[in-house]
């Protein structure tokens, strides 16, 4: 399959928007600071915790940040097999 | 010496399910802790205008600028004695919150209030947020912290120990040796940090009266 240029910089950017829609920026008032969509993978804070699990999350985490690009590459592929296929119907 | 007066009018709200706390009783104890925290005597040194106008009448020459006169700053060391006044009222929803008021409301331990103390919606905003579970302690004095700091945010008040104070204002920021002090039972340490306790961390420096009172000056305290 041939990705096509247009729509996959539509969803690119479709994606870097979500990611900024999500960005949270708290953890200096004690708050989260969340970055990454679907998932974070960057979240911390600076407040009080009475779990210390909780905080031993905090950081950048590999592996979220790994299944958001799985995410974005799938959007990607499937959202070019969805625009080929609408093509080929409206020829 | 200079009287400085510190006004926060609060409204409390109990957003809970099962609204179990005594919020008069909340009211009292935020009163008594922030007015322990806060009302300090310190010494600071300001800049002192002078000029052949002032009381003092000392002309300066300037010399080569050409003028006769100069007005130039001199700094006198000064004690400022902090006085804390709390008012508050009790209210059914947030929308009840004026302009002029910081909004303290209790929330229930779930999504992201989930094992957190509480927090600032913003560094200089005027909205707090409180875990029920731990307001308990707040009101049986075993927590004399967390009212004090949260409010501090609300005073543009950052954490003494956190990296990110360092790049957003580094004056803020306390170097390991300045932490491990008598001042390390200061409100402003962070959540993680090994000085914040519960119980002990409520003392508040000059230096950070200081931030608050630029900080009010600028424009940059009670926003949303
Ligand atoms: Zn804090």
């Amino acid at each position: 399959m041939k990705l096509k240029l247009i729509p996959t910089i539509i969803m690119l950017l479709i994606f870097a928007l979500l990611t900024a829609i999500s960005y949270q920026d708290n953890a200096a008032s004690d708050g989260f600071t969340k970055i990454g969509f679907p998932f974070n993978f960057y979240l911390y804070s600076g407040g009080k915790f009475s779990n210390p699990s909780i905080t031993s999350d905090f950081g950048f985490s590999t592996k979220y940040f790994i299944a958001d690009l799985f995410i974005l590459i799938l959007v990607i592929v499937i959202g070019n097999i969805v625009v080929n296929k609408w093509r080929e119907t409206n020829k | 010496m200079t009287s400085l007066g510190l006004k926060l009018k609060v409204a409390i709200l109990d957003r809970t399910k099962d609204k179990v706390t005594n919020l008069f009783r909340l009211a009292s104890v935020m009163e008594t802790q922030l007015k322990r925290s806060y009302q300090i005597s310190y010494q600071t040194y300001i800049n002192f205008p002078i000029s052949k106008f002032n009381n003092h009448n000392r002309i300066i020459n300037s010399g080569l600028d050409g003028f006769a006169y100069k007005t130039f700053f001199s700094t006198i060391k000064k004690t400022v004695n902090v006085s804390f006044f709390m008012k508050y009222r009790i209210v059914r929803n947030p929308d009840q919150k004026m302009n002029n008021e910081h909004l303290i409301q209790i929330m229930d331990n779930i999504g992201e209030m989930k094992n957190l103390y509480g927090f600032a919606h913003n560094i200089g905003g005027s909205t707090v947020s409180l875990n029920v579970s731990y307001v308990n302690n707040i009101i049986q004095g075993l927590d004399n912290n967390t009212i004090p700091h949260e409010l501090g945010h609300t005073f543009s008040l950052l954490h003494v120990d956190d990296q990110s104070t360092l790049r957003s204002d580094s004056r803020q920021y306390w170097t390991h040796a300045k932490q491990n002090t008598k001042d390390s039972t200061n409100i402003m340490f962070s959540g993680g940090s090994k000085y914040n306790t519960d119980l002990t961390s409520t003392t508040v420096v000059g230096d950070q009266i200081n931030l608050l009172i630029n900080a009010y000056r600028n424009g940059k305290l009670n926003l949303n």
